[in-house]
């Protein structure tokens, strides 16, 4: 019968090659294992590391043990690091601080009133879309040097994620909870503090963690384009001064404190979701 | 699908499309006011660090006409473009590894992750001291700031395919590449495009922050001289023009990425 | 002689966190050549483990498989498999996905093609062969499926609750096309349900299973004479009798459990 996909009668079945291993994408390992293999990458990282330092004999590339040494020195002998942190964190952390109290009162009335949303909305796309850095030198022209300016740009750059942020989270709250409690008699006032927003709340914090994140940065980008003087002026010293050791050591530094301050959101955040 | 606090509920597809014509006419009438509001406010305040905007966009004109700006934007586009494919190699390269190994992905995930919260432009220093005044150090700055995302995002498009898919193939007699070929990374190419857009937007970034440090080559670098020359309506000019590059090259590849994935539900 | 023989399958699995589970225990089954078998019980009475273990996607921790003489050791090519997801690329046309296995059995594209437009055919997709999955509906995708695993020919076909995501009427289409298609060109089935008519509708022998741990309560004939038309069988006393029994059945085997 041509064309016919039954067995044919009397045919021998097909034989059974050897078994098919099943690709299993997700099999996890043990925590023991888990650190095993981490602490490998990194060591091997470091071997690498010192490896092509050794072989590039450069004096700007220190090698892997120098760096740690150089960490070593900033952070507990000369303790040069800490001024310059703090330096570089006040603004952040003040800035950060104002952008917070301004972006999610905006982000919970653009949710809740069509008017705001809308007049806001090309204000966002355009915040969104605009380029901060090349914009520094403006903001400082207009609010001359010191902290203020550093301040704003830190609030320039995070503010719209905030909002947007928050937005969206207090969108996602169920409407038929916000008609249970009006049915129940609740006042305008009461919706927002018993639903709308604890209903928020996580979306807030991804919001705020997200921020900062993006404060961090922006610290980060005013040091080194425009302002350096806390971590920026130490990096770009050390650069010039040809201590690539302590250069290499300070930027570690940094990268830990965002590493520390995005892992301290997250289990922030993930406290404050436990409802869920 | 539970509604939002704060959509209209139960309306026709007609009274759908006026809302929807209705928000693309906000939206355009809101950019109008923004632009009414800075012109506006430019010529009343008359400050040097807020030109209005007729200025900043008939600088922006000359500024590529006579000010030699297209040869920086040609520099910038090379550097992006250049620092784009490399951490596309290395970001698809490192995340299929990780997807598809799981050893691979428990030992990196850390360091990857930490990268990302890390602002790439505090290693510009380090790329700086490595790679001098050369285009390599731009190039690298695209690179680190692009390369994370699209590790993390197509070692997650990898590990999270489809169990029943590769069930299936393993069942109808696929070896283990062969699964890989024909469905792992087909199924995990849609997520894998959508984190190379990500990546083009961070890149963006590298591109103009990578600049404007070194503050020489590019329209980043011309930016940043001008600022040092208080040419303030330059650098609006040069930032407005950012802007719309930053725009137009999400539109574009944002389209490719519809257009690659049409078969997604 | 059964073309498939499972012997003292015992499975058991460990989640993360939680303790082991007994998915199988102890489950001994003869199928016969191109018996229609169904697996029906409760969720967690192992039904859908046991018809993975006879393909080869799951290893029992205890217990041997034969199928077609031979003992399973993984997937093998004496079974196709029908999926519950229907499992089908999303990426490729329908006749791209009719031609998989074939493909990955080596069969040279002109054949492998001719061969999945007569499945195609067969199933009620003709004209369909370039369509995009996203593109047909939820019957016509599992009947994909179905023309994917009838077109590689094995002797035996295991079908997953093929029909659990799809609604009543397509469910009853599907169950007539199937028992059409079965009656062209007859082999042995493996067919997992928790729906009880369809059990019984479908089956030359209904495996009655329960769980915790899972277990095979009873293996029950069933006779009405083929060709099988649904409206007319669900109305016969014996079906509604037959019915009543696995009902009482799986109500004792839950009260023991309970006990």
């Amino acid at each position: 019968m041509a064309g016919s996909i039954s067995p044919a009668a009397g045919a021998e079945p097909a034989i059974s090659p050897r078994p098919i291993a099943i690709l299993d994408l997700r099999r996890d390992l043990t925590a023991p294992q888990a650190l095993f293999v981490r602490i490998l990458a990194f060591v091997v990282f470091a071997l690498a590391w010192q490896w092509a330092a050794e072989a590039a004999d450069s004096i700007l590339i220190p090698t892997f043990t120098e760096t740690m040494a150089a960490i070593y020195e900033t952070a507990f002998v000369t303790g040069e690091i800490w001024p310059a942190l703090w330096v570089s964190n006040l603004p952040l952390i003040i800035g950060f601080a104002i952008s917070v109290l301004i972006s999610v009162p905006l982000g919970l009335a653009m949710a809740r009133w069509k008017a705001i949303d809308a007049t806001m909305s090309p204000v966002i796309a355009l915040a969104l879309a605009l380029p901060i850095a090349p914009l520094i030198p403006v903001v400082l022209v207009a609010l001359g040097m010191g902290m203020t300016p550093k301040v704003v740009i830190i609030v320039l750059f995070s503010w719209v994620f905030i909002a947007t942020n928050v937005r969206a989270g207090a969108r996602r709250v169920d409407k038929s909870l916000v008609e249970m409690a009006q049915s129940y008699g609740a006042s305008e006032r009461q919706v927002w503090f018993r639903i709308l927003i604890p209903g928020a709340i996580p979306a807030v914090f991804a919001g705020l963690r997200i921020g900062l994140g993006r404060a961090f940065a922006g610290m980060v980008i005013v040091e080194l384009i425009m302002l350096p003087v806390g971590i920026g002026a130490l990096l770009l010293d050390y650069r010039g001064d040809f201590k690539a050791g302590l250069l290499y050591a300070t930027t570690i530094l940094v990268m830990v404190e965002a590493v520390i301050l995005a892992l301290v959101m997250q289990a922030l955040e993930r406290r404050l979701i436990q409802w869920k | 699908m539970t509604m939002s606090a704060l959509s209209t509920a139960g309306e026709s597809p007609a009274a759908g499309l006026v809302r929807f014509v209705r928000n693309i006419a906000v939206n355009w009438a809101g950019m109008v006011a923004l632009a009414l509001i800075w012109e506006i406010v430019g010529q009343l305040i008359r400050q040097p660090w807020l030109p209005p905007l007729s200025e900043v966009l008939v600088r922006m004109v000359a500024l590529f006409t006579t000010g030699g700006l297209s040869q920086h934007l040609v520099a910038s586009l090379a550097s992006l473009a250049l620092g784009f494919l490399i951490a596309l190699a290395i970001g698809l390269a490192v995340g299929i590894l990780m997807g598809l190994f799981n050893w691979v992905y428990t030992a990196l995930d850390v360091y990857v992750n930490a990268m990302l919260f890390t602002p790439g432009l505090i290693f510009a220093p380090i790329l700086f001291a490595i790679f001098g005044l050369s285009d390599a150090t731009r190039v690298s700055v695209v690179v680190i700031y692009a390369v994370f995302i699209i590790i993390i995002n197509t070692a997650a498009a990898v590990r999270n395919v489809d169990r029943p898919l590769i069930e299936m193939a393993a069942s109808y007699g696929a070896s283990r590449t062969t699964t890989v070929f024909r469905i792992v990374l087909p199924d995990a190419f849609p997520l894998i495009i959508a984190g190379l857009r990500m990546g083009v937007g961070r890149a963006v970034k590298g591109m103009v922050n990578g600049e404007m440090f070194i503050a020489l080559i590019g329209i980043g670098g011309q930016a940043a001289r001008y600022g040092k020359q208080f040419d303030f309506t330059s650098v609006w000019a040069i930032s407005v023009f950012i802007m719309a590059l930053a725009v137009v090259i999400n539109q574009l590849v944002t389209w490719l990425e519809k257009r690659m994935t049409a078969w997604v539900d | 002689m059964s073309i498939i023989s499972v012997s003292n399958v015992t499975h058991q699995y460990a989640v993360e966190g939680r303790e082991k589970t007994l998915a199988l225990s102890d489950v001994n089954l003869e199928i016969g050549k191109n018996e229609f078998v169904t697996l029906l019980g409760p969720s967690g009475c192992g039904k859908t483990t046991l018809m993975r273990a006879i393909g080869g996607l799951v290893t029992p921790t205890e217990g041997t498989i034969t199928v077609n003489g031979k003992p399973v050791r993984g997937p093998n090519q004496d079974c196709a498999i029908v999926f519950q997801s229907f499992a089908l690329m999303p990426w490729a046309s329908v006749l791209q996905n009719v031609t998989f296995g074939l493909e990955m059995r080596g069969v040279g594209k002109a054949e492998r093609e001719e061969k999945a437009r007569a499945a195609i055919a067969q199933v009620g997709l003709k004209g369909f062969e370039n369509k995009l999955p996203k593109e047909l509906s939820g019957g016509m995708q599992q009947r994909v499926g179905l023309a994917r695993a009838l077109v590689v020919s094995t002797p035996i076909l295991l079908m997953d609750e093929p029909f659990g995501a799809l609604d009543q009427q397509t469910r009853r289409y599907m169950q007539e096309e199937l028992l059409r298609i079965w009656q062209q060109d007859q082999r042995t089935v493996v067919f997992v349900t928790h729906d009880m008519e369809e059990a019984i509708l479908l089956a030359d022998k209904v495996v009655l299973m329960s769980a915790r741990p899972g277990r095979i309560e009873e293996v029950i004939d069933v006779t009405f004479e083929r060709p099988r038309d649904p409206e007319a069988v669900e109305r016969l006393p014996e079906f509604v009798e037959l019915k009543e029994h696995l009902w009482r059945r799986l109500r004792q085997a839950h009260e023991l459990n309970a006990a």
